[in-house]
């Protein structure tokens, strides 16, 4: 029976999962989510919300601890808040069927961050050597944090800023359409395309996706989408749980949250890809 | 030199939206638990797949704080407080952003000023619009 405490649990262990895999809670709920019987327009709209709380309880730490750049942030901003409102636009539209395609396709990118996808896309596309280009010296988009694990001071400059401007807009459109964060995109996108730090990286994405889940959340909001008591568990749960991940964290080794991982995309991708051909068929 | 002065100029700011994170969540989490007790009390709310929200139906942001404040329209009991809790949600990056905003007015940041308007205009727009 699918009730609040049923889905309180399931939010919490989401809520860890999410966090030691890096994927935020979202992309792990709309697939149970629609397991259980909820609409996917409705699972979407709902996890949107969740983002948000998700995503402000853990800029408390990354601001305090000045490793997420509010100035990089903000320009970033401007292209994911528009995509994700184009986004929910687009999920308003469309036939429900698309979008089990859609998240699918979406899930296959978190590969992105691993391995030899990761050196064959991105790092031989873009030169880390490159120099600043007009725009980027512009913006002046730098920033420095206190590494604490090597006790000193990490300086950096963002580098490539309208590319990375237009991967922020991709990585919003996909977030306002299928009600996650996309945050494993956006790192992608940042520390790849724009040069920055794996931690600040981690941070600015975490600030950057309550922002983005925002302007998607009004769309679904008006158009009746969003299922409060079905919102109110999980705000509570994936916060829970996202704290829990954050402490045990630095307890579990690499390759475990490697197959972690992967072992947890495999099996959304396979659920979203088998929930389309289902509704296709019936 | 020029990196130093920049991030303490910052610091205040990162400080300040660090506490408008802190109390919106707290605030919101507060809420969404006294409507899951009061729902749970009650005996009427734990099926999820039954319990709509017709009331936010066709209305946007704006209009919904509207018909809280003028009390018009509005749902009772458990779920006027999940309401107020995805309200504090909602408000909580908005507010973190028109934070930046005046920071940079203030600190004459006006490139960023600028940024920051742009972002705060669409998100106020989308919140209107819909």
């Amino acid at each position: 029976m699918f009730s609040v405490p049923v889905l309180i649990l399931i939010s919490v262990l989401v809520g860890v999962l999410g966090s030691l895999t890096g994927l935020g809670g979202a992309s792990i709920l709309v697939p149970i989510l629609v397991i259980f019987g909820i609409p996917m327009k409705e699972a979407v709209a709902s996890t949107m919300a969740t983002i948000i709380a998700t995503s402000a309880s853990s800029s408390v730490f990354n601001l305090r601890n000045k490793i997420a750049n509010v100035r990089i942030a903000l320009y970033l901003e401007i292209f994911t808040v528009t995509g994700a409102i184009l986004g929910a636009t687009i999920t308003k539209i469309i036939s429900p069927v698309y979008l089990y395609f859609f998240f699918a396709a979406f899930l296959l990118t978190s590969f992105m961050r691993v391995g030899i996808f990761r050196r064959i896309l991105l790092e031989k596309m873009l030169s880390p050597s490159a120099g600043l280009d007009r725009f980027s010296r512009f913006l002046n988009l730098n920033g420095g944090y206190i590494d604490a694990v090597r006790n000193r001071l990490i300086e950096y400059r963002a580098r490539n800023a309208l590319l990375g401007g237009i991967g922020m807009f991709i990585a919003g459109l996909a977030a306002g359409m299928l009600g996650i964060g996309a945050g494993a995109f956006k790192v992608t996108v940042q520390e790849n395309v724009l040069g920055l730090p794996p931690k600040v990286s981690s941070a600015t994405s975490n600030l950057i996706i309550g922002m983005t889940a925002l302007a998607a959340t009004s769309v679904y909001l008006s158009c009746g989408f969003l299922n409060l008591m079905l919102m109110a568990p999980m705000v509570v749960g994936t916060a829970a749980g996202g704290i829990i991940g954050g402490r045990i964290l630095n307890r579990v080794t690499d390759s475990f949250l490697r197959i972690l991982f992967f072992t947890v995309v495999s099996v959304l991708i396979v659920q979203m890809l088998s929930k389309g051909i289902m509704s296709i068929w019936h | 030199m020029a990196l130093t002065s920049c991030v303490k100029s910052e610091s205040r700011l990162e400080t300040v939206m660090s506490c408008i994170f802190a109390l919106g969540v707290t605030l919101a989490s507060l809420f969404v638990i006294v409507g899951i007790i009061l729902s749970h009390r009650s005996g009427t709310g734990l099926d999820l797949l039954t319990e709509r929200v017709d009331f936010i139906h066709k209305s946007n942001f704006f209009r919904l704080i509207w018909s809280l404040v003028r009390g018009a329209n509005m749902p009772h009991g458990p779920l006027l407080f999940v309401t107020l809790g995805m309200i504090c949600l909602v408000l909580t990056p908005l507010l973190a952003v028109a934070a930046a905003f005046v920071h940079f007015i203030l600190t004459r940041n006006l490139k960023f000023a600028v940024i920051t308007l742009v972002v705060m205009v669409i998100l106020l727009t989308s919140l209107a619009i819909h």
